[in-house]
């Protein structure tokens, strides 16, 4: 890492004259990828834009259009913060599957996110949360994009060199909304995705009414499985998980990935992903 | 031999000597130390599995300010050496070159740069550009064995092919009522010792001193001499702190390159692997492919069997003799045949090179074997216990190969008392369930050895000193790894010398004073053999002081004993100081104290375990809670129970990774994918499981306060009793290491089918 200086903003104001006057700055909020990054020398920027000291950035609070999460708050924050807890538990399920404790003190649903990796744990839930980007541009105007859009595949999004990454808003009408997450590795804990995936349900007279379950891992970005969704809507949700419904998701690994040798693990695995998605959003003697 | 009421340090759990530095972060290990003028290297290494350089650009390199050299090939000696030749006239394939212009696996060193600063080293590493003409990659034992394939080195792919036999095998297999077979494979695996492999040289007066954190300081200081052409005199080699070796710091890799530099440049270097060099540019286990044919009679006794292994050595032969060799002693020791045939084969493929791994050979053969005894077992319809116990080796049995006798074999012990403990009765009787979760259990059996006896050279020297102060010093050319050696071999001295342990200090090994010992601590030698010589150095020159004392004071020494820090005259009281025993006799001129006893090991035991795993696995994701494991051993006596304990943790560790998650296995084109650990995953803390350790402490004779081994061993059996447990579980016959995910969902949905049923 030999960047030629690394500057540090500590209000709003001091990161938009930074963006307006620098080019070629690197962003780094936790620093759990980008140093990872820069000691590979895969990249070798002049200049490092440090974003850890941006309190407007590290908010959880409710506002008008839902509930927005700073793009600076960690892991650590959002797993435990009684309103994610409250309102957007597969959000906080999937920040607490984050790597290790010491990472996720330090990495932030931000980064998560502008690192676009194929097994970001948060995205999917994000997604399935139908939340909102909120994108600071150099200017000082801000433009607001949906997670789904904003990811465009390993490593790419919509971001421009003089746009950051503030904060997220999950809309308000899923809050509280029964809702999971659910993650295959290759061990316990410490693991990167093989799939990950989380689930918003919304509930009428004991019938699924509506299914948002997005997913990580299969393929090269997170994608809401929209039509399988579908298939879940009207169900009762005691009979969820069943071998019918299991099976419009290996469907759908094999119909996205089917030329690629991980399928044949994936198939099964992702039965196992919903399944803990839906118990977890329906706790209950109906539990698989 | 003292009785154990009557010891003071063996047998008690004393605090590591070294454990507040370590853990108070103030203990300084090579990549912590510097030294005035010094240069950092940094390797460059091929992102190729096999190739011919034709053009190797270090312009861009050269241009970083800091860069004060940058070697490629033809700026080196052509020297060839093999880094596991460890004695003077050890002459396996010298094939290895400190750079080579045509790489033969992902990883080989291609050229070096030396800058002031590591991070100058390492940016201008990566600014070297090379150019290949791509060469055919042989990346399997298939391919290595194939007899169209080109041969990497002059010697062929398949250099070593060994039979071994007792017995006639056509009678047993003749008379079975059943043939077993199983192809079982593990595979390659990573040390994964927190510190990377580091090591600092620099010249001083007219020598050239090596630091670094080795396990054969002796082999070193030879391969050294070799590329510098300096002699052994001139060099000096210091064992410096380990941050954990496991095998993977055994063989010399880096301190060759690093003693080259420090002589051409006339100035001390150092040179740090990052994580990346460390898995895929120094040692790994050797995969190996083994096939089985057990042959049983249909009440459970095993007729013979035979036994057909091919190890891969990676890029250059380095051990390819030496663990085929030390397979076949494992395969013999532990169960009783009329007859067996050992067929062995190294291979060499354009992969990461083979060496020295905890276990060396034992974890894979163990896995070939014991799961083939478990599967067998499962046919036959009889439990495994009573399967192994009714054929294990028993006290007073010999190497059917004549080896070494066997010792005390406490096997049986192990496998009773582990079984008891872990409630294998009960538990193996219990259905699997037929849910997303099923429940199985496995167990297996081992064997390792106690150093070299009865195949190389195998003795220790150690010197002792009496300084003017009563302290003594007590050097036996010992390397700690980190477990806690040292330690051990205060408790022994002291025991042995009858001197509180503060008043002694065990060096460890620094070729410029130590006694010259060129097996280092390999092969689970160094408690069992050096252990043993410093009880004995310790006894004698205890008597050695008591007699100077004598002469002192004017009485027989059999009047005499050790008291703390004190010799005393049992008849008047009298009293003297070590401290005055040293001075008094300097004065009237006896000589200062000091004593060299050599000690020829005259044994080479057993030791025995069994390991009981209890898995849960997921049938809808193939992950594998291993739940509980209790491990069995036959430890001889545990001279220090804790470090036991550690011990056998840490192997279970190991062995657990080896089961289930660790894998080198390159690519289709040879490149590894797993050179970090976030794609190289070990067992962590919270996949692991509740360990119970059951010591069996019967007293081996020929080893120190009757100790044996512990560190390998205890990396042996949880591999296959996992394996065993997870298709106990499922029905499964899996038999390719590790069980990964993806291979547990493959046998339960597609290929394999599921043990059939006599």
């Amino acid at each position: 890492m030999d960047a030629d200086r690394i500057l540090q903003p500590g209000n709003k104001k001091e990161l938009l004259d930074l963006l307006a006057s620098v080019t070629d700055v690197f962003p780094v909020a936790g620093g759990t990828d980008a140093i990872i990054r820069l000691r590979n020398d895969r990249y070798t920027p002049t200049t490092i834009l440090d974003l850890s000291h941006l309190g407007f950035m590290q908010i959880i609070q409710p506002v008008m259009e839902g509930l927005l999460i700073g793009a600076g708050c960690s892991m650590a924050t959002i797993c435990t913060h009684p309103l994610v807890l409250r309102d957007a538990p597969a959000l906080a399920t999937a920040a607490s599957n984050v790597g290790s404790t010491q990472i996720r003190n330090l990495a932030t649903i931000g980064g998560n996110v502008a690192t676009a990796a194929q097994c970001a744990d948060t995205i999917p839930a994000l997604i399935a949360y139908d939340a909102v980007a909120i994108i600071l541009r150099g200017d000082g105007s801000e433009r607001h994009e949906n997670v789904a859009a904003l990811v465009h595949g390993i490593g790419k999004t919509s971001l421009s060199n003089h746009e950051i990454l503030t904060g997220f808003i999950l809309p308000r009408h899923l809050l509280g909304s029964p809702a999971g997450f659910g993650k295959v590795g290759s061990r316990k804990a410490v693991t990167i995705a093989k799939i990950n995936g989380a689930g918003v349900f919304t509930i009428k007279d004991g019938m699924v009414a509506s299914a948002r379950i997005a997913f990580g891992s299969i393929g090269t970005k997170a994608f809401l499985a929209d039509e399988a969704c579908a298939s879940l809507e009207g169900k009762r949700i005691d009979s969820l998980v069943s071998e019918k419904t299991l099976d419009v998701f290996t469907n759908l690994v094999e119909n996205r990935i089917g030329n690629r040798p991980s399928v044949s693990y994936k198939r099964i695995a992702v039965r196992s992903v919903v399944a803990d998605i839906i118990n977890q959003a329906f706790p209950g003697p109906g539990a698989a | 031999m003292s009785t154990r009421e009557n010891l003071k340090y063996v047998g008690h759990s004393i605090l590591r000597l070294d454990g507040e530095d370590k853990v108070r972060g103030t203990k300084n290990y090579i990549a912590d130390e510097g030294r005035s003028g010094m240069l950092h290297a940094h390797l460059v290494v091929s992102e190729t599995a096999h190739g011919k350089i034709i053009d190797i650009d270090t312009g861009a390199a050269m241009k970083l300010d800091g860069v004060i050299n940058i070697y490629t090939p033809s700026d080196v000696p052509p020297v060839l050496y093999n880094t596991h030749n460890w004695l003077p006239d050890m002459n396996e394939f010298n094939d290895e070159a400190l750079l080579t212009d045509t790489p033969k696996h992902h990883g080989d060193r291609i050229a070096i740069v030396v800058a002031t600063s590591a991070e100058i080293a390492r940016k201008a590493a990566s600014l070297v550009r090379t150019t290949f003409e791509p060469l055919p990659v042989i990346c399997s034992i298939d391919d290595a064995l194939a007899p169209a394939s080109k041969p990497i080195h002059p010697y062929g792919n398949v250099p070593f092919d060994i039979v071994k036999e007792y017995g006639t095998l056509e009678e047993a297999m003749k008379k079975a009522y059943l043939v077993v077979e199983d192809t079982i494979e593990t595979a390659a695996q990573h040390h994964g010792a927190i510190e990377p492999h580091a090591c600092i040289a620099y010249p001083e007066d007219d020598s050239l001193v090596i630091r670094t954190p080795c396990q054969i300081t002796f082999q070193v200081q030879m391969l050294a001499a070799l590329v510098t052409g300096l002699r052994l005199s001139n060099i000096r080699v210091v064992k410096t702190v380990t941050g954990g070796s496991f095998g993977g710091k055994s063989q010399p890799v880096l301190e060759p390159v690093c003693a080259f530099l420090a002589h051409d440049l006339k100035r001390p270097v150092r040179l740090v692997m990052d994580r990346k060099q460390s898995i895929l540019s120094t040692r790994r286990r050797n995969n190996t492919r083994g096939h089985v044919s057990l042959a049983v009679s249909a009440d459970g006794r095993m007729f013979g069997r035979k036994l057909d292994v091919v190890a891969d050595t990676g890029a250059y032969y380095g051990n390819g003799t030496a663990v085929c060799m030390a397979m076949l002693k494992k395969a013999m020791r532990l169960y009783r045949f009329d007859s067996q045939q050992y067929r062995a084969r190294s291979v060499v493929t354009n992969t990461p090179v083979a060496g020295a791994a905890r276990g060396y050979g034992s974890p894979q053969i163990h896995a070939i074997t014991e799961i083939n005894i478990e599967n067998a077992a499962r046919l036959l319809g009889i439990d495994p216990l009573a399967f192994r116990l009714r054929n294990i080796m028993q006290t007073g049995d010999s190497d059917p190969l004549g080896s070494p006798g066997l010792g005390k074999v406490g096997v049986g012990e192990c496998l009773v008392q582990g079984a008891e403990r872990f409630g294998w009765k009960e538990k193996y009787a219990a259905h699997p369930g037929d849910g997303r979760y099923r429940t199985g259990v496995g167990m297996a059996a081992m064997v390792h050895g106690n150093g070299y006896y009865g195949a190389y050279p195998e003795s220790s020297t150690v010197h002792l000193s009496l300084l003017a102060d009563g302290s003594i010093t007590v050097d036996a050319a010992l390397h700690d790894l980190g477990c806690g050696t040292i330690t051990v071999a205060h408790q022994i001295a002291a025991e042995a010398l009858r001197v509180p342990i503060s008043s002694v200090r065990v060096l460890e090994a620094d070729t410029l004073r130590s006694p010259y010992d060129p097996v280092g601590s390999q092969a689970c030698r160094v408690t069992f053999v050096c252990g043993e010589a410093i009880r004995q150095a310790s006894e004698a020159f205890s008597a050695a002081i008591l007699e100077r004392a004598a002469r002192i004071m004017g009485v027989q020494s059999s009047s005499l004993q050790m008291d703390g820090e004190t010799v005393v005259c049992i008849g008047s009281g009298e009293r003297m100081t070590l401290a005055e025993v040293s001075r008094r006799g300097i004065r009237n001129n006896l000589g200062p104290l000091q004593y060299i006893y050599h000690y020829d090991a005259d044994a080479n035991p057993g030791s025995y375990g069994a390991t009981f795993a209890e898995v849960v696995v997921d049938t809808w994701t193939g992950l594998v809670d291993v739940r509980h494991i209790v491990a069995a051993h036959d430890i001889g006596r545990a001279l220090n129970p804790e470090f036991v304990r550690g011990q056998i943790y840490g192997g279970v560790q190991m062995n657990l990774g080896f089961a289930l998650y660790e894998d080198m296995s390159p690519s289709s084109d040879g490149t590894i994918r797993g050179s970090s650990f976030s794609k190289y995953h070990m067992i962590n803390a919270p996949s692991m499981p509740q360990i119970d350790i059951v010591l069996v402490e019967a007293e081996e004779p020929h080893g120190p306060y009757g100790a044996k081994s512990i560190g390998e061993p205890s990396a042996v059996a949880a591999a296959p009793a996992t394996i065993n447990a997870i298709n106990h579980a499922l029905g499964t016959r899996i038999s390719r290491l590790p069980a990964s995910p993806e291979r547990i969902i493959e046998a339960l949905y597609t290929s394999q089918p599921a043990i059939p049923k006599v």
